[in-house]
C-alpha cells in the first residue's frame, strides 16, 4: 500500500479516511468532543470490533475529558482506558491493524493518529476437531482465530523461551503468520531455514495453512507429507518440545510443524495418552494397514495373473468361477474398481451431512452387490478393492500416497507381476531414502542407530523409559537445552 | 509429471488379459494298442455358490509330450497343471521303464514336483480316475495313507531321484474295491525302472493290516 501522509488538520483527515473507503459501508466515522473541546474522530469498521470497548474505553474517555487540546501521546497515555493502545507512525502498519480490527483515534492538532486494539469479531470455540478425535486426552482444538490459537499454546508450554516470531505473507491478504519454536531446544538452522523460506513468498493471498506448505516444502512433487498438519494445540506443544518448529497462519485452524519425519504418519494422538501396550498395537496395525492398502490389488491381479501356481487350489477355482464373464481382464477391472471407490469416497465427503454417509453406504453395497450380479466385476475383486479402501482409511496421513501408490503398484503388477510390484516397492523405497523435511532425513530414527531416538520411532516406549523428550529430531541433545 | 502418468497408463495396456485356464487336479497314464492314453481331471467351477465338480477328458498318443499336446488341444482353456496332485499310472505303462516319464514331467515348468505318483492294481488308471466325483479326493486319501503309513509317500522328484541312483523305487498302489471305491493297495516296487511286484501291507510291516 502506498505511504499515505496525514495533516494536522482533523477535518481533512477524516476527508481522507472517508475517500480511502468510500463504497465500504461497514467503515464507521464516529466524531467525539470532549467537555472542554477537545475534538477526536474514532475510525473503526462495524462486526470486526468490540463495541463495549470502543464505547467504554474508547468515546466515554474522550468525551469525558477536561483536555481542550492533546497530542496523539496524551490521548494514548492519559485519556483512552484500555490496555492496548499506541502512536502509529507507519502507514502501512496503521492500515493493516485498522484492517483488522483495531480502531484508530485522530486528534485535532496531531497528525499522527493512535491505534486500540479493540478487535472484537466473532470466533468459533475451541472445539475438538473432527479429524483428530481421541478416546482420552485433552479435546481442545484450534480455531481460525489467530492469537486465541497462541494462546492454547503457550497455555501448555510455560516456558520463557516460547518464541512467536510474526510475519505477514500475501500482498492481498496481508495474513499473519506466526513463526514459532522454543529457542535452544529447536536448532537455529531450522528456523532459519523456515523464516527465510517464508519471508521469500511473493504470494497475493494467504487463505490456509497448505498455501504455504505446498510453496514451501521440500519435494513438492511427492505424495508424502513433509510437513506436519494438525488442529490440536496439545500435539504442537509436543513437536515444539521435541524441537520442531510451528507455523500458524491468521484464518486457519491448521498448524504445520516442521520438519516432518516418516515415522509420524504412524502417530496418533491417542498413542500418548493411552496405554502403550494398546497404542504400540495399534501403531503396528497402522504400519500393516498402510502396506495392506497400497500391495493387496496389486498382489492380488499380479497373483491371478502371473503366478497363479502361488494360489492355493480351492482359493483359484473360486476366483476363476467368480471371473467367467466377467468382460473385463482382472488388472483392468480392479482399477475402475479402485477408481470408483475413490468416487465413493469424494461422492461421501462432498455431500453434506448424513447424507453423505447415506450415499457411501447405499453406495458401497447397493452397487457392488450390483456390479457383481451384473457381472461388471467379480466379487473377490470387490472384496481385494473394499479391504484396500477400508485399510486405507487407517493412515490419514498418508492416504495421498496410498492412492497414488496403489494406482503404481496396480499398473506394475498388471504389467509385470510380482517382480514389477516389488520393483515398484524398491523404486518407493529409493524415493523415501533421498527425501528430506527441511534438510532432516525423512526416514530419520526408523533404523536403529542409536538407542535413545528409537523410543518413538516404530513403537512408542512406555513413558518410564522414555529418557530423552525431544527423541525425534535432534540427534546430539545436550544437556544445555534441555526443555 | 504428465510423462510419468503418460508412461503409467501405458505400462496399465501392457497387462496380458486374463486367460481362461482348465486346471487339472489329477491325471491317468494307461497304455492302448498303438500307444498311450492320457485322461485328465478337469475342475470345474461355475459360479462362487457352486462346489468345484470333476469333469474328465482324454487324448491319445505316442509320447508324452504328444499326449499333453493333444489334451490340450480339446481342453476349452489353456491347460493347466501347477495343480495337478497326483499322476495314476496302470500296470501295464509301469511295466515299462518309468524314469523317461519321470524325467520329463521333472523338466515340465506347470507340474509341481510334489506331484503324487501311484500304480493302479487291477484296472484302467482311467476308471479308477473317474471312481470319485469329489475333486482332490485321491490326493487326500494318498495324503492320508503316507501319514498312517500304509502306503509311501512318494512325489515326483523322489521317484526321479531313486530311479536315477539303483533303479529300484517304491510307488504306492491302488485299486477298485468290489464296492468300486478307490483303496489302498500295498507298495508297487520297481527294479531297473521297470515294475517288479506289489507288496501287501502285512508284507512290507507297517501296514494298518499288519
Amino acid at each position: 500500500m502506498d505511504t499515505i501522509t496525514f495533516s494536522t488538520d482533523l477535518e481533512s483527515n477524516i476527508r481522507l479516511m472517508q475517500s480511502i473507503f468510500r463504497g465500504d459501508n461497514t467503515f464507521v466515522t464516529r466524531r467525539a468532543v470532549s467537555r472542554a473541546g477537545l475534538s477526536c474522530a474514532v475510525f473503526f469498521f462495524d462486526g470486526m470490533v468490540n463495541n463495549i470497548a470502543i464505547n467504554q474505553s474508547v468515546i466515554r474517555p474522550i468525551v469525558c475529558s477536561d483536555l481542550s487540546c492533546a497530542s496523539a501521546e496524551t490521548i494514548c497515555q492519559t485519556v483512552l482506558q484500555i490496555n492496548d493502545s499506541r502512536v502509529e507512525t507507519d502507514s502501512s502498519k496503521l492500515f493493516a491493524s485498522f484492517l483488522y480490527g483495531d480502531t484508530v483515534v485522530f486528534t485535532e492538532g496531531d497528525a499522527r493518529p493512535v491505534v486500540v486494539n479493540t478487535k472484537g469479531f466473532s470466533v468459533r470455540s475451541a472445539s475438538e476437531p473432527e479429524n483428530e478425535r481421541v478416546l482420552s486426552g485433552p479435546r481442545e482444538g484450534f480455531t481460525e482465530c489467530f492469537m486465541p490459537n497462541l494462546a492454547l499454546i503457550r497455555r501448555r508450554l510455560n516456558d520463557r523461551r516460547l518464541k512467536f516470531t510474526f510475519l505477514r505473507i500475501g500482498s492481498r491478504t496481508n495474513t499473519i503468520v506466526c513463526l514459532c519454536y522454543l529457542a535452544g531446544v529447536c536448532e537455529q538452522k531450522l528456523i532459519t531455514h523456515l523464516r527465510r523460506k517464508l519471508e521469500g513468498l511473493d504470494i497475493d493471498s494467504v487463505l490456509d495453512a497448505n498455501y504455504l506448505a505446498e510453496r514451501i516444502r521440500d519435494h513438492r512433487w511427492a505424495p508424502f507429507p513433509t510437513f506436519g498438519t494438525t488442529e490440536r494445540p496439545d500435539v504442537v506443544a509436543a513437536r515444539l518440545v521435541e524441537g520442531r518448529c510451528a507455523v500458524v497462519v491468521d484464518g486457519s485452524p491448521v498448524v504445520l510443524t516442521a520438519p516432518f519425519l516418516f515415522q509420524e504418519c504412524f502417530q496418533s494422538n491417542d498413542d500418548y495418552y493411552i496405554s502403550f501396550l494398546q497404542a504400540n498395537l495399534s501403531r503396528l496395525l497402522r504400519v500393516a494397514g498402510f502396506l495392506f492398502t497400497i500391495t493387496f490389488p496389486a498382489v492380488y491381479v499380479a497373483l491371478m495373473l502371473y503366478h497363479r501356481e502361488l494360489v492355493p487350489a480351492r482359493l483359484l477355482f473360486a476366483v476363476s468361477a467368480a471371473q467367467r464373464g466377467v468382460p473385463l481382464p482382472i488388472g483392468w477391472e480392479t482399477f475402475l474398481m479402485l477408481l470408483v471407490l475413490e468416487a465413493l469416497k469424494e461422492a461421501g465427503a462432498r455431500t453434506p451431512g448424513a447424507m453423505g454417509q447415506t450415499m457411501s453406504i447405499v453406495g458401497g453395497l447397493v452397487l457392488g452387490q450390483a456390479a457383481v450380479s451384473a457381472r461388471f466385476a467379480a466379487a473377490p475383486t470387490v472384496i481385494v478393492v473394499a479391504i484396500a479402501g477400508v485399510t486405507g482409511l487407517m493412515v490419514p496421513k498418508l492416504q495421498t500416497a496410498a492412492l497414488w501408490l496403489r494406482f503404481a503398484l496396480l499398473a506394475a503388477a498388471a504389467a509385470y507381476g510380482l517382480y514389477g510390484v516389488g520393483f515398484a516397492l524398491a523404486l518407493t523405497m529409493t524415493w523415501l531414502c533421498r527425501m528430506h523435511s527441511c534438510s532432516v532425513p525423512y526416514l530419520l530414527n526408523l533404523i536403529p542407530r542409536v538407542q535413545a531416538e528409537q523410543e518413538d520411532a516404530w513403537l512408542r516406549a512406555p513413558w518410564f523409559f522414555m529418557r530423552h523428550d525431544r527423541f525425534a529430531v535432534k540427534r546430539n541433545p545436550s544437556k544445555g537445552d534441555k526443555p | 509429471m504428465k510423462l510419468p502418468g503418460i508412461l503409467l497408463l501405458l505400462t496399465l495396456l501392457l497387462c496380458g488379459c486374463a486367460r481362461e485356464v482348465s486346471p487339472v487336479s489329477a491325471l491317468a497314464l494307461d497304455r492302448t494298442d498303438d500307444g498311450y492314453r492320457l485322461t485328465a481331471e478337469v475342475v470345474r467351477q461355475d459360479s462362487l455358490d457352486d462346489a468345484a465338480s470333476p469333469a474328465y477328458l482324454s487324448a491319445t498318443g505316442r509320447d508324452l509330450p504328444g499326449l499333453l499336446s493333444n489334451l490340450s488341444n480339446i481342453l476349452p482353456g489353456e491347460l493347466y497343471l501347477s495343480h495337478a496332485q497326483v499322476l495314476l499310472i496302470s500296470e501295464t505303462v509301469a511295466e515299462e521303464s518309468i524314469l523317461p516319464l519321470a524325467d520329463y514331467l521333472c523338466t515340465e515348468n506347470d507340474v509341481r514336483l510334489s506331484l503324487r505318483v501311484a500304480v493302479v492294481r487291477d484296472g484302467t488308471a482311467t476308471d479308477l480316475l473317474q471312481s470319485d466325483d469329489e475333486v482332490y479326493a485321491l490326493s487326500e486319501l494318498l495324503d492320508r495313507a503316507a501319514q498312517e503309513g500304509t502306503l509311501p509317500d512318494m512325489p515326483l522328484y523322489r521317484v526321479s531321484e531313486v530311479l536315477h541312483a539303483d533303479g529300484t523305487a517304491i510307488l504306492p498302489a491302488l485299486y477298485l474295491d468290489e464296492f468300486g471305491q478307490t483303496a489302498p493297495a500295498g507298495t508297487a516296487v520297481f527294479a531297473n525302472e521297470r515294475l517288479s511286484c506289489f507288496l501287501d501291507g502285512s508284507e512290507i510291516g507297517g501296514g494298518s493290516d499288519a
